[in-house]
C-alpha cells in the first residue's frame, strides 16, 4: 500500500490539489470549485483516515511521531466557516465528530503516513481524498440516469402509496372475487343493497341469464320496437356490477349490492344509441319506480367549453329532491396513451350529476377516461374499477370482460346503495356528500379522479 | 323540417297550462312528463325561435347518446 500510494500520489501533488479546505467540502452546494481543480483527476492529493472514536490522540501521536504530519483538532463550525484556512503540507485537520483526520502529505511522507495507519489500531482505514464536484460540471448522461432511477423510484413508491390506502389489488387473484370488488372492499361489508332500489337505464338486460332469471326485475324498454331484452350486452355487464348475486352461477363474484331492488330500463338501443328523450323518459320511470340511485353507463361527447344541459341540470335536481341520485359516466374519449384528454361528457359534466372516470388495478386512471377540463361544470368527481371488468354477458357467453367509465359507474352506485341501506338518511345529496367523503385519495389529479376510488 | 327536442319547464309554472301554450306553438307532444318538469315533442324548425321565446322554459334539440 505504501509504495503504491507513494507513486499515485506523486502524480495527484499538483499544486491544485493543495486548494482550501472549505471549497471542497462546500463545493456541491455552493457550486464554486474551479474549473482546474475539477481537471486533477478527481483527487485533491490528501488523505482522509478514519479514526476510532476514543483513539484521536493515539492516532495523532502516531502520525506525529511516525509521520511527521501535525494534527489540529478542529470543529465542523470551524471547517465551513468561510475564513477555513487550508492545509499546508505536513499537515492535516482531525474532525472530532467524525472520528476522521484530513491530512496533507508531502510526497516523502505519503509512505510513512501509510505505514502508520497500517501499523496502528486506532486508525482503520485511509483514502485518498476525491474533489466534490458542482452539478453544473457532472456528466449530464450521469444526471439522466440519476432522474430515472428517481423517477423509477417515485413510480413504485406512489404505486405503493396506493396500494397501502386500500387493498393490493396490482396483482389481486379473482378465483372468488373480482379485482374491483376488492379494490372498493365491496365483498369486506355487511351491507348488500337490501331495501335499496337502484336503476340500470341503458340497454335492457338478459332476463334469462342464469344469474338473473330467479329474480324480480321490473323492466320498461324506452327503445321503439324493442323489448327489454338486451341484444347488445352492455346493459347487461352494467347490472351485473352493480348488482349480481353474491353467489354468481360461475365464480368470481362480480356485483356490488346483491341484494338490492335492481330496476332496468332500456333507454338505449340494441345497437348502443339513444337519445336526450329516451334517457328522460327512463329517469322519470325510476323515479316512479321509486329507485333511490340511478345509474347511467351512457352519454354524448362535449367539446371544450361547452355548457351543461340545463335540462338535465334541472332533472337531475328535481331527483335529488325527491331524494334519488343520479351517477353518470364521465366518458371515454379521451386518449391517454397519447396525452389526449377529453371533457366529462354529457348528461355527466351536470353539477348535480355524479361522474364518475375509471380507473386501473394499480389505481391509475383508464387510458380512456376522460377528464375534467371544462370550467362550467364537467369535473370528474368520483371514480370506480373501470378496467378488465368481469361482469354478466348476455346468450352463450354469459360473462364478459371490457372496459370504460360505463363499468365504473355501476361500482359507484352499488357502493351508494350499501350506503343507503347503512344509513336511511343517506339519500340524494347526502348520499353523494357521503360517498365523495369516504373515497380513497389517488396520487392521480384530481381533474382525473375526483375525490379518488369509491370505497364502501 | 321537424326536429326533436326537450323542454323543462321551471318549478314556478302550472305544467299542464305550459303543456298547452307549446302545443299552440307548434310543438307536437310525444312524452309529458310531469314528475320531473320535462316535456318532449317535435317541432318544424322554422317555429323553433318561437318556442325558446318562451319564458321559463329550457328548450335543446334531442342529442343523441351512446353506451359509454
Amino acid at each position: 500500500m505504501a509504495s503504491g500510494s507513494n507513486s499515485e500520489n506523486s502524480a495527484l501533488t499538483d499544486e491544485n490539489a493543495f486548494s482550501d479546505m472549505t471549497r471542497h467540502e462546500t463545493a456541491g452546494s455552493s457550486g464554486f470549485m474551479t474549473d482546474v481543480q475539477a481537471s486533477i483527476e478527481g483527487y485533491t492529493g490528501r488523505y482522509l483516515v478514519m479514526i476510532d472514536d476514543d483513539s484521536i490522540s493515539t492516532a495523532a501521536k502516531s502520525l506525529r511521531s511516525q509521520a511527521s504530519i501535525k494534527l489540529e483538532t478542529v470543529t465542523k463550525s470551524d471547517v465551513f466557516s468561510s475564513d477555513s484556512k487550508s492545509i499546508t503540507p505536513g499537515e492535516g485537520f482531525v474532525f472530532k465528530e467524525l472520528g476522521i483526520a484530513v491530512i496533507n502529505p508531502s510526497p516523502d511522507q505519503v509512505g510513512s503516513v501509510s505505514a502508520s495507519v497500517a501499523q496502528s489500531p486506532e486508525m482503520q482505514a485511509m483514502e485518498p481524498e476525491r474533489f466534490v464536484y458542482p452539478a453544473s460540471q457532472i456528466d449530464i448522461s450521469y444526471l439522466k440516469g440519476f432522474r430515472d432511477a428517481v423517477n423509477d423510484l417515485y413510480d413504485r413508491i406512489t404505486a405503493a402509496d396506493d396500494q397501502t390506502l386500500g387493498p393490493a389489488v396490482a396483482n389481486a387473484v379473482e378465483a372468488a372475487v373480482t379485482w374491483g370488488l376488492q379494490a372498493t372492499r365491496a365483498n369486506s361489508v355487511n351491507e348488500t343493497g337490501r331495501g335499496v332500489r337502484i336503476a340500470i337505464l341503458d340497454t335492457g338486460i338478459d332476463l334469462t341469464h342464469p344469474d338473473f332469471r330467479s329474480r324480480p326485475v321490473p323492466h320498461q324498454s324506452f327503445i321503439v320496437n324493442e323489448t327489454v331484452d338486451d341484444g347488445n350486452g352492455h346493459g347487461t355487464h352494467c347490472a351485473g356490477v352493480a348488482c349480481g348475486p353474491a353467489a354468481p352461477a360461475t365464480l368470481p363474484r362480480y356485483g356490488v349490492a346483491p341484494d338490492v331492488e335492481l330496476l332496468v330500463g332500456k333507454v338505449l338501443s340494441n345497437a348502443g344509441r339513444g337519445t336526450d328523450t329516451s334517457i328522460l323518459a327512463g329517469i322519470q320511470w325510476a323515479l316512479n319506480q321509486g329507485a333511490d340511485i340511478i345509474s347511467m353507463s351512457l352519454g354524448a361527447r362535449v367539446a371544450s367549453n361547452v355548457n351543461y344541459s340545463a335540462i338535465f341540470e334541472k332533472v337531475a335536481q328535481r331527483a335529488i329532491s325527491r331524494n334519488a341520485l343520479i351517477i353518470s359516466a364521465a366518458g371515454n374519449d379521451s386518449n391517454r396513451l397519447q396525452q389526449r384528454l377529453e371533457a366529462v361528457s354529457h348528461p355527466a359534466n351536470c353539477p348535480s350529476i355524479m361522474a364518475v372516470g375509471a380507473v386501473d388495478r394499480a389505481n391509475r386512471p383508464g387510458w380512456f377516461s376522460n377528464a375534467g377540463l371544462n370550467p362550467n361544470g364537467g369535473k370528474v368527481d368520483i371514480v370506480g374499477p373501470g378496467v378488465d371488468i368481469h361482469s354478466a354477458w348476455p346468450g352463450q357467453m354469459q360473462y364478459r370482460r371490457i372496459e370504460g367509465t360505463s363499468m365504473a359507474t355501476p361500482f359507484v352506485a352499488g357502493i351508494a346503495a350499501l350506503y343507503a341501506e347503512r344509513d336511511p338518511n343517506l339519500r340524494g345529496n347526502a348520499l353523494w356528500a357521503q360517498l365523495v367523503r369516504q373515497a380513497m385519495p389517488l396520487s392521480a389529479p384530481t381533474r382525473d379522479v375526483g375525490a379518488g376510488l369509491v370505497q364502501a | 323540417m321537424n326536429v326533436l327536442v326537450n323542454i323543462s319547464i321551471d318549478d314556478n309554472l302550472d305544467f299542464a297550462k305550459t303543456l298547452a301554450r307549446v302545443r299552440r306553438k307548434g310543438l307536437k307532444v310525444v312524452q309529458a312528463m310531469d314528475q320531473i318538469g320535462i316535456i318532449s315533442g317535435q317541432i318544424d324548425d322554422r317555429k323553433l325561435p318561437d318556442l325558446r321565446k318562451m319564458q321559463g322554459l329550457d328548450v335543446e334539440e334531442s342529442r343523441a347518446i351512446e353506451v359509454r
